[in-house]
C-alpha cells in the first residue's frame, strides 16, 4: 500500500512537471517551478551523474561537427568545433577553430594539445580537455563536484532543434556560480551551458549553433591525426616552487591548486608569482606583484562571468582572476598572506 | 644780353677755352662780363662744394625788402584780425601781444582772459585725455592679447609634462589587461595535474 502510494505520488508529480513545462523558453522561470520538487530525491541526482556521464562519452567517443558560439557579456565568440574518434588507434582527435580567422586554433591528439598561432612557432602541453568552453571536469569523472555542487535534474527542451535534457550544477554554498548544462538527448553532447548567478540570471553562456553527427570519423580528421605536432614541453617546475612563499588562508571549497610558479605576465613582462587554482567547473588566477605606485584598492571589475579584483596587502598586490562572483575573488585576494 | 657773350667765360672756367683764345676772352671782358665771371665761378665753386654760399648782404636786404612789401601789401589787403591774417603776417606775435595787452587792460579783458586760460587749459587738458585714451586703449589690449597665448601655452605643457609619465591610472590599466591576457594564456596551458607547466613566460627563460 505504501509502495503504490509512493508510487502514485511520483507519477502524478512527474505529469504534474511535464505538464506544468511544455516548452518554456525562460529558463529562469522553469527552475523556479521546479526548483522545489527537485531537491529531494537521491534518484534524481543518479539521474544527474548519468546525464553527466552520458556527456563524457559523448565528449570523447563521437565523430561531430558543430559550430560554437560563446557569448560573455556584450562580446561574442564563434567557433568550429571538430571531433573524432579513431577507434583503432584508441586516439582521440579534437580541432577548435575561430570563425573569424587570426586566431589560435587548436588540436588536440589524445593527451598532447597544440596551439597553432599565426605568425607564432607552435608549441605542446599536456592535457587530457582543451578548456575553451568545455569544463574540464566533463572530460573527468562529474562524481568529484560532488563535495562543493548538487546535481539537479531538470527538465527536457528544445535547443537548436533538438531535444535537450538540462542538467543543473549549483554551488552549495555560492561560493561559486552555478553551472547549467543542457545535453542533447540523442549524442549526448552539450547544446548549452550557462554560468547563472545566485538570483537566476544567465551572465555568461556558450551555444551550439549546428551540430553534424559522423557514423564513421570524418576524413578531415584522419588528417589531423597524420599531422606533426611538437610534442610538450618536459621542462617541471619544481625548482621554482621555492620562489612561492605564498599562503591561500581560504578559498572556496572544492578548489585545487593546478600549477604555481613565478613568471613574466605576458604583454607587460612584468614578474608575479602567480597560482592557478581550480575545480573541475571554473578556473581561478591568483597574481602577487610588487605594489604600484598608485591606484585606488579594490579595483573591482566584470565582464560576463568572469571577475577581475586587484588588492592592495601589506607591501604587494594580489590580483585575483576567474569566473566567480566578484565578492568571492575579493574575499580570495583579501586571504593571501605571507607564509 | 645774351648767353651768347658769356659762352667764353662759361668755357674758360670749365677749362675748355683754348690757349689761342684765352687772351682775346680776358681781354673782351666787360662790367657786365666780370658780374657774369663772378657769378659763374660761385656757381661751380657750390656745384664742386668748394665753396660755402655766402649771399651778399645787399642781397639779402633786397629781398627781404620786397618780402615785406608783399606782405605788408597782403595783410592791409584783408583787414581783419583772423588768425590766419595774422599768422600769415610775418609780424603776427606782435601783432597778438599787442592785442592782448590792449584786452587784458580793459576791465571785462580781466576775467574773460582769466576764463580764456582756463578754458584753454580745459582744452589742453580735453586734448590731452582725448588724445591719452586711445593710447590706453592701444597699451591696454596688448597685454590682454599677449597673457592669452600665455595662458594657453602653459596648459600644455602642464599636459606634456602629465603625458612624459605615464598616470597612476594608465599604470593599472595596462597592468589589468596583462593580467586579463596572462590569465586566458594561463588557462589555455593548464591542465588538471600539477606537474604541468607552460614553458613559455618562465623567469628562467
Amino acid at each position: 500500500m505504501n509502495v503504490r502510494a509512493s508510487k502514485f505520488c511520483k507519477v502524478l508529480f512527474l505529469t504534474i512537471l511535464f505538464v506544468s513545462i511544455p516548452t518554456i523558453a525562460d529558463d529562469k522561470i522553469e527552475s523556479d517551478k521546479t526548483s522545489q520538487s527537485e531537491k529531494e530525491p537521491l534518484v534524481e541526482k543518479v539521474n544527474a551523474v548519468f546525464w553527466l556521464n552520458k556527456l563524457k562519452k559523448a565528449l570523447t567517443t563521437t565523430n561531430f561537427d558543430a559550430g560554437i558560439v560563446t557569448i560573455r557579456g556584450d562580446k561574442t565568440e564563434s567557433f568550429q568545433w571538430a571531433h573524432g574518434w579513431i577507434a583503432n588507434n584508441n586516439l582521440e582527435v579534437e580541432r577548435i577553430s575561430p570563425l573569424i580567422g587570426g586566431g589560435i586554433v587548436t588540436v588536440r591528439k589524445g593527451d598532447n594539445i597544440s596551439f597553432l598561432e599565426p605568425n607564432k612557432e607552435t608549441y605542446s602541453v599536456q592535457g587530457k580537455s582543451i578548456r575553451n568552453f568545455i569544463p574540464p571536469v566533463f572530460y573527468k569523472d562529474a562524481a568529484e563536484l560532488v563535495d562543493s555542487y548538487q546535481f539537479v535534474l531538470v527538465s527536457k527542451s528544445q535547443i537548436t532543434g533538438r531535444s535537450a535534457q538540462l542538467i543543473r550544477i549549483e554551488s552549495m554554498d555560492n561560493t561559486t556560480y552555478n553551472y547549467w548544462v543542457w545535453i542533447d538527448v540523442l549524442s549526448g553532447l552539450p547544446l548549452r551551458l550557462a554560468f547563472v548567478n545566485n538570483t537566476g540570471e544567465v551572465i555568461e553562456q556558450v551555444l551550439m549553433t549546428h551540430l553534424t553527427l559522423h557514423a564513421e570519423v570524418h576524413p578531415d580528421m584522419l588528417k589531423l591525426a597524420e599531422l606533426e605536432l611538437p610534442s610538450p614541453a618536459t621542462t617541471g617546475l619544481a625548482h621554482k616552487q621555492e620562489t612561492n612563499n605564498w599562503q591561500m588562508t581560504w578559498l572556496p571549497k572544492g578548489f585545487q591548486l593546478l600549477k604555481s610558479d613565478r613568471h613574466h605576465v605576458s604583454i607587460s613582462r612584468e614578474v608575479s608569482d602567480y597560482y592557478l587554482y581550480g575545480d573541475g567547473l571554473t578556473e581561478i588566477s591568483i597574481y602577487i606583484q610588487r605594489p604600484l605606485d598608485s591606484f585606488n584598492s579594490p579595483i573591482v571589475l566584470q565582464d560576463g562571468a568572469t571577475s577581475f579584483v586587484m588588492v592592495r596587502a601589506d607591501g604587494f598586490d594580489v590580483t585575483v582572476v576567474g569566473k566567480i562572483p566578484p565578492e568571492v575573488a575579493y574575499n580570495i585576494a583579501k586571504s593571501v598572506q605571507r607564509s | 644780353m645774351t648767353n651768347k657773350n658769356f659762352e667764353s667765360i662759361s668755357a674758360l672756367l670749365d677749362d675748355e677755352v683754348k690757349a689761342s683764345e684765352l687772351q682775346s676772352v680776358v681781354g673782351e671782358i666787360e662790367t657786365e662780363q666780370k658780374e657774369a665771371f663772378s657769378r659763374y665761378s660761385l656757381i661751380g665753386d657750390v656745384m664742386r662744394n668748394e665753396q660755402e654760399l655766402v649771399s651778399d648782404s645787399s642781397f639779402a636786404d633786397s629781398i627781404q625788402a620786397a618780402i615785406a612789401n608783399i606782405e605788408l601789401d597782403s595783410v592791409e589787403q584783408k583787414a581783419d584780425d583772423t588768425l590766419v591774417s595774422i599768422a600769415s603776417h610775418p609780424k603776427w606775435h606782435q601783432r597778438v601781444k599787442q592785442k592782448l595787452t590792449q584786452f587784458g587792460q580793459s576791465s571785462t579783458g580781466r576775467g574773460m582772459s582769466q576764463m580764456a586760460i582756463a578754458a584753454s587749459v580745459a582744452l589742453v587738458a580735453v586734448v590731452g585725455v582725448s588724445n591719452m585714451t586711445p593710447q590706453q586703449d592701444d597699451s591696454m589690449p596688448t597685454p590682454v592679447i599677449s597673457t592669452v597665448p600665455l595662458v594657453d601655452g602653459l596648459s600644455p605643457v602642464s599636459t606634456d609634462g602629465l603625458k612624459a609619465k605615464p598616470s597612476a591610472d594608465q599604470v593599472t590599466q595596462s597592468r589589468i589587461n596583462a593580467l586579463m591576457a596572462d590569465h586566458n594564456q594561463q588557462l589555455r596551458a593548464a591542465d588538471d595535474k600539477e606537474d604541468e607547466d607552460e614553458e613559455k613566460d618562465n623567469i628562467d627563460n
